[in-house]
């Protein structure tokens, strides 16, 4: 990680999980796992993220609030999903209010799978959009 | 003075699920509330029509990630108690001993929310910490941090070994130690009982007519507990009393104790279960293929039910010789307790709302965007303001002390 | 009402009170009842049907046991009917003495409509809610009208086994 230059700052939205994968970020953030050493913080708005963490299958009702924050956050961004249900409806595929997979609203740039997944791996998703992101604004000078 | 709506919800940007609340305010005060969910209705229910019993085992842990292994239990004892399986003992005292391990986990996790409600993040950093032993144990008992995987219809997956039964005592030692100092924080620091005492308030008569469950209940003086009124499991071989305080004010604070108190119990039954825990076998019936085949020519309705951390959690199932429950009825703690938020939040201010709503624990969470309208000018606070509100009341109290 | 839990011998409730009382009011009209004995200790759980005209007075015959522990509404979907459960429970408060409490109930599908409980106990109201929006069923007085689960503008009820409008959404 030597070319980063600022701490991201991440917001986490749920689209109607199950709260484990939320639970995992959480614990991401907690002295043993620490995400915080690396100046990532958890902010309360939109506006003010660079990574936006997407957690859940999308239900019917939160489908407009995740655009709408995903419209919010500001340019350059990176969207990480974490957990089986953003990435592909997990276990709820056929369900008549999940309208699908996060992929199907907004672009994503990292796919974090599990069910749900570790800590160390929320982290090292966390990680590669930094790196991602950090390689775009490069590429934009 | 005039009154106000205040919509607050459903985008949260630290916690859990999306719900929504639309407050009428007076001033600081509010009047009423209105509560709007479903943000997170994935349709369970109708998906376990077309599952067979050990697949809607799979499916139900995921109606909640923290209560996951509440929901796997109520329905196992619900079509064990519709066929007429018995558990053997052994899988029982397993049972118990993961539904404890989750009770401490989840009461934990939420004494570290409540926290950074009042605005006490150190102490939210350190319960989560010690909150870690519990993960590793449970990961190491049944593989999974979250999501546990070993219940099964007639007992338990996985067996405890020597080696499990060791790490278990000790972390019970650890935690008895640990919980010294954080019950110290929560009962005695004058701030947080500022915060917390007089609050949020469920009267008794509120509690037994919406029947409320669990810890939010029995901080109202109700002694509802399903491990004593209806014994099973490891909880029938042993005296398990209902955690109610001696003058119970059905404020947070009583809720915080109750809690606190019942981390101490959990303590205790676990020791006891892995002090008495018999031999024997882990499943009635070990072959999965066999024991479909029986269910799907099974007929018979049955009522599961399980004290989770957040209260009971309830299953109703009715099979009638089909590969596929006919119906399958899934009730978590939370729906009941739903409704006492309407008396909690009555007379109560802007500034307690996250700890208000924290208060039952549930298993959905509020707030972001909040548009206050006052004498046609819009003020807009999103979550970073409800949530600085509530930290500049507990300076605010910190100073008059 | 809360200390009438014992019977006059001053011994535990047992699930035969409850139907021997149910049976002394409502007679002919308690269609079936039985009683079974589940778990390690064993305790009773008691099954009743009634028309639904009687719903409120069985329920209000429930209160002289106490006041009971409403859990939930159940539904069974059938080809002609929706046949309702009412799980409640008295006797809690004391060790092994809860019993659980289910009351069914038939509703013909051409005719939906049976009157809320909310009277007596006002925390069944968003059972009630839930199975007007996911069976059809009309709550007759019910205090709040509105969908809780589903979108407002939702069309179809997914707790129907055959219903072709939520079939379709679930293909998506």
């Amino acid at each position: 990680m030597q070319a980063l230059k600022r701490a991201i700052w991440v917001f986490h939205l749920n689209t109607g999980g199950c709260n484990g994968c939320d639970i995992e970020i959480l614990a991401a953030l907690t002295p043993r796992y620490d995400l915080e050493r690396f100046g990532i913080k958890l902010v309360g708005s939109p506006r003010h993220a660079d990574v936006l963490l997407i957690t859940g299958p999308v239900t019917r009702k939160m489908e407009e609030r995740l655009k709408r924050v995903y419209a919010q956050t500001p340019d350059p961004k990176m969207v990480v999903v974490v957990g089986n249900c953003g990435s592909s409806k997990g276990v709820f595929h056929h369900h008549y209010n999940v309208v699908g997979p996060v992929d199907k609203f907004v672009p994503v740039d990292v796919y974090v799978p599990g069910c749900p997944p570790r800590p160390e791996a929320i982290i090292y998703g966390v990680a590669k959009a930094w790196i991602k992101l950090e390689k775009l604004k490069e590429e934009k000078k | 003075m005039s009154e106000f709506t205040l919509p607050v919800g459903p985008v949260h940007p630290a916690f859990k699920e999306p719900i929504q609340f639309k407050f009428k305010i007076e001033g600081e005060k509010i009047k009423s509330v209105d509560i709007d969910m479903g943000y997170n209705h994935r349709g369970i229910e109708r998906a376990g029509m077309k599952r067979n019993p050990v697949q809607i085992i799979y499916l139900s842990e995921r109606i909640c990630g923290i209560c996951s292994f509440s929901h796997p239990f109520s329905f196992s004892r619900a079509v064990e108690n519709a066929v007429g399986i018995e558990v053997p003992e052994r899988a029982h005292y397993i049972r118990t001993i993961i539904a404890e391990l989750e009770r401490l986990h989840s009461h934990l996790l939420w004494a570290g929310v409540a926290a950074h409600e009042i605005g006490f993040d150190t102490v939210l950093y350190l319960v989560w910490k010690n909150r870690e032993k519990v993960m590793d144990i449970c990961e190491s008992i049944t593989g999974n941090r979250v999501h546990y995987g070993v219940m099964m219809i007639g007992g338990v997956r996985r067996d405890l070994t020597e080696e499990h039964c060791q790490k278990l005592s000790k972390a019970m030692e650890y935690y008895n130690e640990t919980l010294t100092a954080i019950e110290d924080v929560f009962l005695n620091e004058k701030t947080i009982k500022m915060r917390t005492q007089g609050i949020g308030i469920l009267s008794k008569k509120d509690a037994l007519a919406l029947s409320a469950v669990g810890p939010t209940v029995r901080a109202s003086g109700v002694p509802k507990d399903v491990r004593v009124d209806q014994p099973y499991a490891a909880y029938a071989d042993m005296d398990v009393k209902p955690i109610v305080p001696e003058k119970a004010n059905g404020d947070i604070f009583d809720r915080v104790w109750c809690r606190l108190v019942e981390v101490r119990q959990s303590i205790q039954i676990i020791d006891f279960c892995l002090q008495n825990i018999p031999k024997g076998d882990t499943l009635a019936e070990k072959n999965i293929v066999k024991l479909l085949a029986d269910l799907s020519q099974a007929e018979g309705e049955g009522i599961g039910r399980h004290e989770a951390p957040r209260g009971e959690c309830t299953h109703y199932v009715v099979l009638n010789k089909q590969p596929n429950p006919f119906t399958w009825k899934a009730r978590a703690p939370t729906y009941n307790n739903v409704l006492p938020w309407v008396p909690m939040f009555k007379d109560a201010e802007i500034a307690d709302i996250p700890i208000i709503s924290a208060s039952i624990d549930p298993c959905i969470a509020c707030a972001d965007r909040v548009t206050i309208v006052e004498n046609n000018k819009t003020k807009t606070l999103n979550k970073i303001d409800l949530h600085k509100k509530s930290i500049e009341k507990s300076k605010r109290l910190k100073k008059c002390q | 009402m809360d200390k009438i839990r014992k019977t006059q011998g001053g011994e535990k409730m047992k699930g035969t009170d409850i139907v021997s009382s149910f049976k002394k009011k409502f007679g002919k009209k308690l269609l079936e009842s039985k009683i079974e004995q589940n778990g390690k200790i064993k305790y009773d759980v008691v099954w009743m049907k009634i028309p639904k005209k009687e719903i409120v007075p069985a329920i209000q015959q429930l209160f002289t046991f106490g006041t009971p522990h409403f859990a939930v509404i159940s539904a069974n979907d059938y080809p002609d009917k929706i046949e309702l459960v009412y799980e409640l429970s008295v006797g809690w408060g004391e060790k092994a003495g809860e019993i659980l409490v289910n009351i069914k109930t038939d509703l013909a599908k051409k005719d939906l409509k049976i009157h809320s409980i909310c009277e007596l106990i006002p925390g069944a109201l968003i059972s009630e809610k839930e199975k007007q929006e996911l069976f059809g069923v009309k709550i007759v007085n019910i205090p709040d009208n509105r969908n809780f689960f589903l979108p407002q503008d939702f069309k179809g009820h997914p707790g129907i086994k055959k219903d072709k409008r939520v079939d379709m959404l679930e293909v998506e």
